[in-house]
């Protein structure tokens, strides 16, 4: 008992179990199975089934291990179970004595082995897992060299299913990880096991695709060559590609990612390669997963439209030219604008992108060497004043998935569609400790519906007013029940039953707000009420806004937008487009097109660019954004430079150069460093990025202890020890969930809650019922319209069709079912999309991702009626004219 | 000493006389005349072809992990039913050897699953420019054609079965449906 701190797994109260594992005495706690504990001494039992983040299926039985157990009838004289138990599912009971490595054990696994390669094809060489297979390694440690098998193999055809992953059924071994990935993480019931005996094969349901934005993720889950990445099939073998760890710059959860590459080309991106047997792979259990656009969008870079030469403007051609020369009219350019119509003519656009570093340099060259507070990266948002409250929501943003929570209210938002790593990780959570998740609002999360407690629909624009209503129910106060009930459209009883589960958390508790739902459209509004409402909550209470764009925290918190007492006086992103036709902005710097991509009113805004008396923009690409600059200065992407990006939930994450700069692309700090030199400033002497990162630490986070070398996972190219010999996997030790954890630079708020007064929380005036139609509401999804992404190798295969979400309420009003197809009409224009009834919105409102199929609502400025006719699917294909696949 | 003296001319004599009538001759008259090499002879590399014209190479990058030198390149591509190369599912779009870095060790030949890349007969290494020392898949697939020498017919001792032909296959009841 005394010791139990010497256990990491082992908590304060958990029951403690001694047993002996190949002659070792351990320590375990209740409940844990033989596998965990023995991974955690160093014991490596071969497995294919068990898998860390999957529940225990049992099926392939290559972990059977020999057991003794103490017998009550004989004096407690160690007696050996009658037969080998697998070790997976197997508890540890006390005094049990586990041989992992007895002749009954090697046995046993010689034995399975054989049966596994039955029906193998073996045809490693034309297999894309070969050289990160458990099969061939396992194979080489535990099975035996020479077949028995005389007659011919099972042979499947191949099913044409999954657009990005490729199904080689022969290869199967059956050990279901796909399809408990598919059920318990993802969510969806989309794959199975079909046939029985020796005839069984895996497959999907109808032939479908796997289709959702967590898929890729069962391409690693896979122990053999049976599920492996379309993309990448046959463009090299897994060992002669260089890995570097990274992070994802699509996703915010921040993802971390490593990229394997070779001459200067990404071939595939995968969750973090972990080290087994002193070998960098990420075949094994890894248990991180990212999301469908990191694993596959990531290669943008090599687009054929690649502009790797900065270009200046000669007469009316942009002309490359040097990149010394680049910067030199960039500063030149900037400091005309300057003298002549004074620093708040200029104005600076950062890409929500950037790194940290970028942002960092950007606003100390807009404050201090031009002089103006017109500094920006907020441009997804709809309003000026959604940007504003954007920027409040982060300043007050303090919580953290990875400190666990005893129930998470979740306000607004598609979370899936927008933080997909961050939200699985939350499902997770609520999944494995069953503590509750409450939804409000008139848009819920269909992914986190499942696992909700409580759901709580409200007319969009309620959101507020719910929120102010319950910080006082939580207050104790009583008389709010029936107005709620009527928010809500519920019984009081409910309304109730929720004040008293808020009001009995003790411990964590966590308030998720998106900040993308209608493009941030209420939240000025929306944003006071949650603050308020965690500050109602108590102390335990954290808060979490998320928003898609990868390094908004980041570049939040080195304050790349206006101070928030400029806020106003400045012109932030969203006001650009005014600024430039009312001439109050001449000059513009855009660092990463992007930035004007991601703007609701980008035609406006393009439009607009002409105007300007000096243009510069960094980007990687030819396109509408660059050809019309006066100088474009070719920038480093995400896989030349090194940077640091800050996830929502505040912690860091570095991005690594894999095989350096290509052509004249050089990282956007150099640009930065060159042109406040060149405009006078001698603030800016840096040698690398790494200086950057130390100046910017420096006045951010003086507690930051680490260094920015630290910041990477430890990969193949970071760890000395590499060449060590395999040895004992060492499971427990090489999964470092801390490795998450930036302590000392962990950007969480730490101040007083912020009150709300009864005006920001009146309900918005949304049309008056008996409308003809659904109310609309939206939100960005990752797999939509992206700057980026329109530029990955595979773009048409990982952006989605237009859909909308549809309360089953109405859709058993229209008749409609999940699959069906319908017309929106939207400000007069027609748009087809296909439905999806679920939990997600509210009765009487419709959700539509926005970005999908080229469905603009840029010029919505509040939520409005919509109408949407079904087309039944029948009727579709009795014309002929339709495809439901 | 005479008589050692004899006996030396004798040799000599006996030397002229077997070179005039042409016995135990061990000069060559290269170029013309080419040197016949043992079976076990490691030369210029050479690709082999099953009978019915496919590669047997099907791109899996053994040769390239196991050289030593690292002079193997390639870079496989997926055969489809109009473009059907190897036997296999792959096969190598790209394989070159850079004959300047190649030791003619022998171990791509070893490490080879497919007894694709054999070590050949030729020893004529020589070349105008440093480029040509990368020698190109077609160049070894057929050297006769490249004017890389000639070599002795390799017997392919493997027959292949494409999956097509094998109707040991199980058609799951969808892929069936859709072949109709
Ligand atoms: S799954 Fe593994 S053992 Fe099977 S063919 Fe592929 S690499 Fe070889
Ligand atoms: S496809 Fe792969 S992961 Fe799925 S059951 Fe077969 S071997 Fe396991
Ligand atoms: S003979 Fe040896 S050095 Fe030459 S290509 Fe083959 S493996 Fe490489
Ligand atoms: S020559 Fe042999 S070892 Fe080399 S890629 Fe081709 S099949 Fe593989
Ligand atoms: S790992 Fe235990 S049965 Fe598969």
């Amino acid at each position: 008992m005394a010791d139990q701190s010497v256990h990491p797994a082992l908590k304060p109260g958990d029951e403690e179990i001694k047993l002996v594992i190949n002659g070792k005495e351990v320590v375990g706690k209740k409940g844990e199975t033989i596998i965990s504990v023995a991974a955690r001494e160093d014991y490596y039992i071969p497995h294919y089934c068990w898998h860390p983040a999957l529940s225990v299926a049992g099926n392939c039985r290559l972990c059977l291990v020999e057991i003794h157990l103490p017998n009550p009838r004989n004096d407690n004289k160690l007696a050996p179970l009658p037969k080998p138990a697998i070790a997976c599912q197997t508890p540890i009971t006390e005094g049990m004595h586990v041989f992992t490595d007895s002749q009954l054990a090697k046995e046993c696994q010689e034995g399975m082995m054989e049966f596994l390669l039955v029906n193998h094809p073996l045809d490693c060489p034309i297999c894309d897992r070969g050289g990160e297979c458990m099969l061939q390694r396992y194979s080489m440690e535990y099975g035996t060299p020479h077949t028995r098998m005389r007659d011919p193999k099972r042979k499947y055809l191949k099913p044409e299913a999954d657009p990005l992953i490729d199904i080689e059924r022969n290869r199967c071994i059956m050990c279901t990880r796909c399809v408990r990935f598919c059920d318990e993480v993802a969510g969806e019931h989309v794959m199975g096991v079909f046939a029985r005996g020796s005839d069984n094969y895996i497959g999907t349901f109808g032939q479908g695709p796997v289709a959702n934005i967590l898929s890729g993720n069962v391409i690693d889950l896979c122990p053999v060559g049976c599920l492996t990445s379309k993309p990448f099939r046959f463009k090299a073998r897994v060992w002669e590609l260089l890995q570097t760890q990274s992070t994802s710059i699509w996703d915010a959860s921040g993802s971390k990612v490593t990229h394997w590459t070779r001459n200067g080309r990404l071939y595939r991106t995968t969750p973090p390669s972990r080290k087994y047997h002193g070998v960098y792979t990420v075949n094994e259990d890894t248990e991180e997963f990212i999301d469908n656009i990191t694993r596959f969008g990531s290669d943008f870079p090599s687009h054929e439209n690649r502009w790797d030469e900065s270009r200046v403007k000669f007469g009316e051609n942009l002309l490359p030219a040097a990149f010394t020369e680049a910067v030199r009219r960039v500063a030149t350019g900037l400091k005309k604008v300057a003298d002549e119509h004074g620093p708040d003519s200029l104005a600076i656009l950062v890409s929500p992108r950037s790194s940290m570093e970028e942002g960092y340099l950007a606003q100390k060259l807009a404050r201090d060497v031009i002089g103006t507070e017109n500094i920006d990266w907020r441009v997804s948002f709809q309003t000026a004043e959604a940007a504003e409250a954007a920027a409040q929501a982060f300043q007050h943003a303090n919580g953290d998935l990875e400190d666990g929570f005893d129930a998470v209210v979740v306000l607004n938002g598609d979370y899936l569609h927008s933080v997909p790593a961050f939200a699985m990780r939350l499902k997770e959570h609520a999944r494995l400790t069953g503590k509750p998740i409450v939804q409000i609002g008139h848009h819920h999360d269909a992914f986190l519906a499942p696992h909700s407690k409580y759901k709580f629909h409200c007319a969009p624009g309620s959101t507020a007013k719910a929120l102010q209503l319950l910080s006082k129910g939580v207050g104790g106060d009583t008389s709010v029940v029936s107005e709620l009930a009527k928010i809500f459209s519920t019984e009081s009883s409910r309304v109730e039953a929720l004040i008293t589960l808020l009001k009995g958390v003790e411990g964590r508790g966590l308030v998720l707000q998106s900040l993308e739902d209608l493009n941030g459209l209420l939240l000025p509004n929306e944003v006071p009420a949650a603050l308020a409402f965690v500050g109602a909550l108590g102390g335990g209470w954290k808060y979490i806004p998320t928003l898609r764009d990868r390094n908004a925290f980041g570049l939040h918190a080195v304050g790349a937008q206006p101070k928030a007492d400029a806020e106003g006086k400045s012109v932030n992103a969203r006001q650009l487009a005014d600024a430039i036709e009312d001439g109050t902005i001449k000059g513009l710097l855009v660092l990463g097109a992007d930035a004007l991509h991601h703007s609701p009113d980008r035609e406006r805004l393009l439009a607009s660019l002409g105007k300007l008396d000096f243009y510069a923009v960094s980007d990687l690409f030819d396109s509408d954004y660059t050809r019309i600059a006066d100088v474009y200065l070719a920038a480093a992407s995400h896989l030349e430079k090194d940077g640091t990006f800050c996830d929502v939930e505040g912690n860091l994450a570095r991005l690594a150069s894999t095989e350096g700069l290509v052509g004249g692309a050089r990282p956007e700090w150099e640009m930065l460093t060159g042109i406040a030199t060149i405009m006078g400033s001698d603030n800016f002497a840096y040698e690398t990025v790494e200086d950057v990162f130390k100046e910017m630490m420096s006045v951010i986070a003086p507690d930051f202890k680490g260094t920015f070398k630290k910041l990477l996972l430890a990969g193949p190219r970071n760890d000395n020890s590499i060449k060590d010999p395999g040895g004992a996997r060492t499971h427990t030790k090489d999964y470092n969930p801390g490795d998450y954890r930036t302590d000392g630079a962990h950007f969480r708020w730490t101040g007083e809650p912020v009150a709300i007064d009864d005006q920001t929380a009146a309900p918005r005036s949304v049309p008056e019922s008996g409308f003809d139609g659904f109310l609309l509401t939206w939100g960005e999804h990752v797999q939509g319209d992206d700057y980026h992404l329109n530029h990955a190798s595979i773009v048409e295969l990982l952006q989605k069709a237009p859909y909308v979400e549809l309360n089953p309420v109405d859709a058993v009003k229209l008749g409609a079912e999940t699959g069906d197809r319908g017309t929106l009409d939207i400000n007069g224009e027609s748009y087809e999309v296909e439905l999806k009834v679920c939990e997600g919105p509210a009765p009487g409102v419709v959700y539509l991702p926005a970005g999908l199929g080229g469905i603009k609502l840029s010029g919505l400025t509040d939520t409005q009626a919509v109408k949407l006719e079904v087309v039944k699917s029948n009727a579709l294909a009795e014309a002929g004219a339709g495809n439901t696949a | 000493m005479l008589v050692d003296f004899l006996k030396g001319s004798a040799l000599a004599l006996k030397h002229m006389g077997n070179f005039i009538i042409g016995k135990g001759n061990v000069t060559l008259e290269y170029p013309e005349v080419k040197r016949e090499q043992p079976a076990f002879f490691r030369g210029r590399h050479r690709l082999q072809r099953y009978r019915d014209g496919l590669e047997r190479c099907v791109g899996c990058s053994l040769c390239a992990a196991v050289c030593p030198s690292e002079a193997i390149y390639l870079e496989a591509a997926e055969n489809t039913d109009e473009n059907q190369v190897s036997a296999g599912e792959r096969y190598a779009e790209i394989y070159q050897i850079h004959l300047l870095r190649c030791i003619f060790c022998g171990f791509c030949e070893e490490a080879c699953p497919e007894n694709a890349i054999v070590m050949g007969a030729s020893y004529e290494l020589a070349m105008n420019k440093r480029t040509d020392f990368i020698a190109e898949k077609d160049d070894m697939l057929d050297p006769a054609e490249k004017g890389f020498g000639d070599y002795h017919e390799y017997d392919p001792y493997i027959s292949h079965v494409t999956p097509e032909s094998d109707k040991s296959a199980k058609g799951d009841p969808w892929a069936v449906k859709a072949e109709h």
